[in-house]
């Protein structure tokens, strides 16, 4: 690579440029003259190719597809461009369309930012764009090519009307919508190959041409930012937070190293962080504990088990029994007619309560009632304890109501003794319980009240039973306070996603473990 | 209920939580009202949680859509409920949020019994050690997170004290006509706006 930075930093100073084939004249002005390509710096752009542009005060470089390239009387060397945008510069018109990491919107209709005429000295390389649209005047590119390709897009986004749209006008900026769509084979192809070879072949600048080595980092970069853009934002979010490539052409020192800027700095991006963390943390957890009983599942610890299950079934003498399903789903409506809460209190006052644990969280509570009566010869009332954001997903609990506290002594007694073993490897843990009292009056922490006024004032509005409900705006005081509390609950998700990861492997281990004593 | 009309419920469900005691069912109704139709409140009781645990609540709305939104504002921007600044939180429900949930069809469960001349015996009372070890470890956490909302709410109060003590300051000063005084003592301009904005 250095020797490459040493004859790209020769190169700075004079980029090489000569003009391909002269298309036209221009009309009114005989000076004007249109062409239908350029070599610049060792690269030959073409008419509608797809461009690299570094444009003062962005971070990152636009892209844009030429659509006249041309020669003023002043000697200026100028291309016309109409844009691809990027999801973070539309960001605020996405709405509900989630963009790919590498998506574009075709600039469409009419107004500010469809196209523009920049000078040729801005061009930073060339970008392989595929249209992945199905409109039927599309090419449809190979999956090949959508995979090699350095961006795709489906949609244009018209920027008069600041909105996307999947339908492709007829024309752009006056230019016939079929040169935005991908080349037909006989046309010429654009795809990412080519400069290299084109590069190769001009005998003067070969590898060393800066556009080159900037398209070769680029591809690297690229390669390592999908990477990071999977990581970062798993769930589909625009990485405008995440990755930048600043592709300079004339900065050589940051060559090699294009500045890769994380944006998680003000915060409002704090606030985009927590969106994608948080439901990072909300799919990963659950997904990999869960236990599926009679489906294929995805973790080797659940394979481990059910074949140890069945290694069970045949070596010990113990019978693997099934739990038969009581038909009369109301069995409990003899029992008691009060509500549950009440059943409960009342059960916690004499002693009869129980808190099964390390059930599989997707039984119900008409499964725990029936497998109590089957393996310990009880017939309970049982609840399955709901789960809440900060449940542990692999461990599903149960509250019991027995006939008296006699029974209660006998099950605990049963479960310590001999050990009731669900199929996949749970063994039942009982205990007593205490359960909490609800309790209104109950400390809750957070909400501010700024002077008596307000409390007077609240206090009728409770009255009223009126919410004084709110999105908070940005430039208040409750809003940086808010933003303390949107922190701290972002900070406790990832507590208990790490809790909750360990426990996982401490499960594991302990599982397998359990594999080992088998065998031996 | 049927498993398939069950799941679909799920996905119009919103788990809301950091609800505040004062929060009632009319209350999480009007505030959620505004995003789309609210068919069904139910606040998930706390039985085995510390007791100033904060509320939560199944909100059960007509349309997957409704549901998303609200997620989605709510994750965008702090969403105060009768109070501030400490925000509410809304994500996706999931089927063990909910109590009375259908059984899946085709399920058996199976079970059996280990003695403790069964050469798995050990290993299942380690797993049942385990449990209770996690169970602890989980309670412990929760407690924690408690400790440390405590604290965050104590250091906003006392700034918030300070905050209004030095508006409270400048008011009584500005009030008194010490200010304006001052004012034309120094040959200076002061105009209230500068203290109080808008």
């Amino acid at each position: 690579m250095s020797h490459l930075e040493k004859e790209s930093r020769s190169r700075e100073e004079n980029p090489q440029f000569k003009w391909g084939i002269l298309k036209a004249l221009g009309q009114n002005n005989k000076n004007v003259k249109f062409y239908e390509s350029f070599t610049y710096d060792g690269v030959e752009y073409f008419l509608y190719d797809c461009v690299y542009f570094n444009i003062q005060g962005s971070p990152e470089t636009s892209i844009g597809k030429i659509v006249k390239i041309y020669e003023n009387s002043t000697s200026e060397k100028r291309v016309k461009v109409v844009w691809f945008l990027r999801p973070t510069e539309i960001r605020n018109h996405l709405g509900d369309y989630v963009p790919c990491w590498n998506e574009l919107f075709l600039a469409s209709g009419e107004g500010v930012g469809l196209s523009s005429l920049v000078l040729l000295k801005f061009i930073a390389g060339k970008c392989n764009v595929v249209c992945a649209s199905h409109d039927h005047r599309n090419p449809q590119a190979s999956k090949a090519a959508i995979r090699m390709a350095d961006y795709i897009f489906h949609c244009t986004f018209d920027v008069g009307k600041l909105a996307i749209l999947e339908t492709f006008p007829d024309n752009i900026d006056g230019v016939k919508v079929e040169y935005f769509f991908n080349r037909r084979i006989d046309q010429k192809p654009i795809s990412a190959p080519n400069p290299k070879a084109k590069v190769d072949r001009t005998a003067i600048s070969g590898l060393s041409s800066k556009s080159g080595v900037n398209k070769v980092i680029g591809t690297t970069i690229k390669k390592e930012s999908t990477k990071d853009a999977v990581n970062v934002s798993e769930l589909k979010h625009p990485p405008d937070k995440s990755i930048s490539l600043k592709l300079k052409a004339s900065s050589h020192d940051n060559g090699t190293g294009t500045a890769r800027s994380s944006q998680c700095l003000d915060k409002l991006e704090a606030k985009v962080c927590k969106d994608s963390s948080t439901r990072a943390t909300n799919v990963h957890p659950y997904k990999k504990r869960k236990f599926i009983m009679d489906e294929e599942s995805d973790s080797e610890s659940d394979k481990e088990a059910a074949q140890l299950a069945e290694d069970k079934a045949i070596k010990t003498k113990g019978q693997l029994m099934k739990v038969t399903s009581s038909l009369d789903a109301n069995r409990g409506n003899w029992f008691h007619k009060l509500p549950w809460e009440q059943r409960l209190q009342t059960a916690q006052e004499s002693g009869t309560l129980l808190l099964l644990e390390n059930l599989d969280p997707s039984f119900i509570s008409a499964e725990v009632q029936d497998l109590v009566r089957d393996a310990l010869k009880m017939r309970v009332e049982a609840k399955m304890v709901q789960q809440t954001a900060f449940s542990s997903p692999y461990y599903g609990k149960a509250l019991v109501i027995l006939q008296s506290k006699k029974e209660v002594e006998l099950a605990i007694s049963k479960l310590e003794e001999n050990c009731l073993m669900l199929a996949n490897g749970r063994p039942i843990v009982a205990s007593k319980v205490e359960i909490e009292k609800p309790n209104k009056q109950a400390g809750f922490v957070g909400h501010l009240l700024l002077d008596k006024f307000r409390v007077q004032r609240q206090n009728q509005e409770r009255k009223k039973a009126v919410s004084t409900s709110h999105c908070s705006q940005p430039n208040t005081f409750e809003y940086d306070l808010a933003m303390e509390w949107c922190m701290l609950q972002e900070k406790s998700d990832l507590w208990w996603k790490a809790l909750y990861e360990e426990q996982a492997k401490e499960i594991e281990v302990s599982k397998q473990l359990k594999m080992i004593s088998t065998i031996s | 209920m049927e498993y398939a009309e069950f799941e679909e419920k799920v996905k119009r469900t919103l788990y809301v939580d950091d609800l505040s005691p004062n929060v009632t069912e009319a209350v999480l109704r009007s505030a959620l009202d505004q995003f789309g139709t609210v068919k069904s409140v139910q606040f998930i009781p706390n039985y085995l949680g510390p007791s100033n645990l904060p509320q939560r609540a199944l909100v059960e709305m007509a349309e997957p859509k409704e549901a998303k939104a609200i997620i989605s504002v709510l994750t965008q921007f702090p969403f105060m409920v009768a109070g501030m600044p400490r925000p509410v939180r809304a994500r996706a429900a999931k089927m063990e949020m909910f109590d009375d949930r259908p059984k899946r069809p085709g399920r058996e469960i199976q079970y059996c019994w280990l003695k403790p001349s069964d050469p798995d015996f050990q290993v299942a009372k380690r797993l049942k050690h385990l449990v209770q070890k996690h169970s602890a470890e989980s309670a412990l956490m929760l407690k924690q997170q408690l400790l440390k909302e405590e604290e965050l709410a104590k250091q906003q109060a006392q700034s918030l004290k300070a905050n209004y003590k030095k508006y409270e300051m400048v008011d009584s000063i500005v009030a008194d006509g010490r200010v304006s005084k001052l004012a034309k003592y120094y040959n200076q301009m002061f105009d209230r706006r500068f203290v109080f904005p808008g």
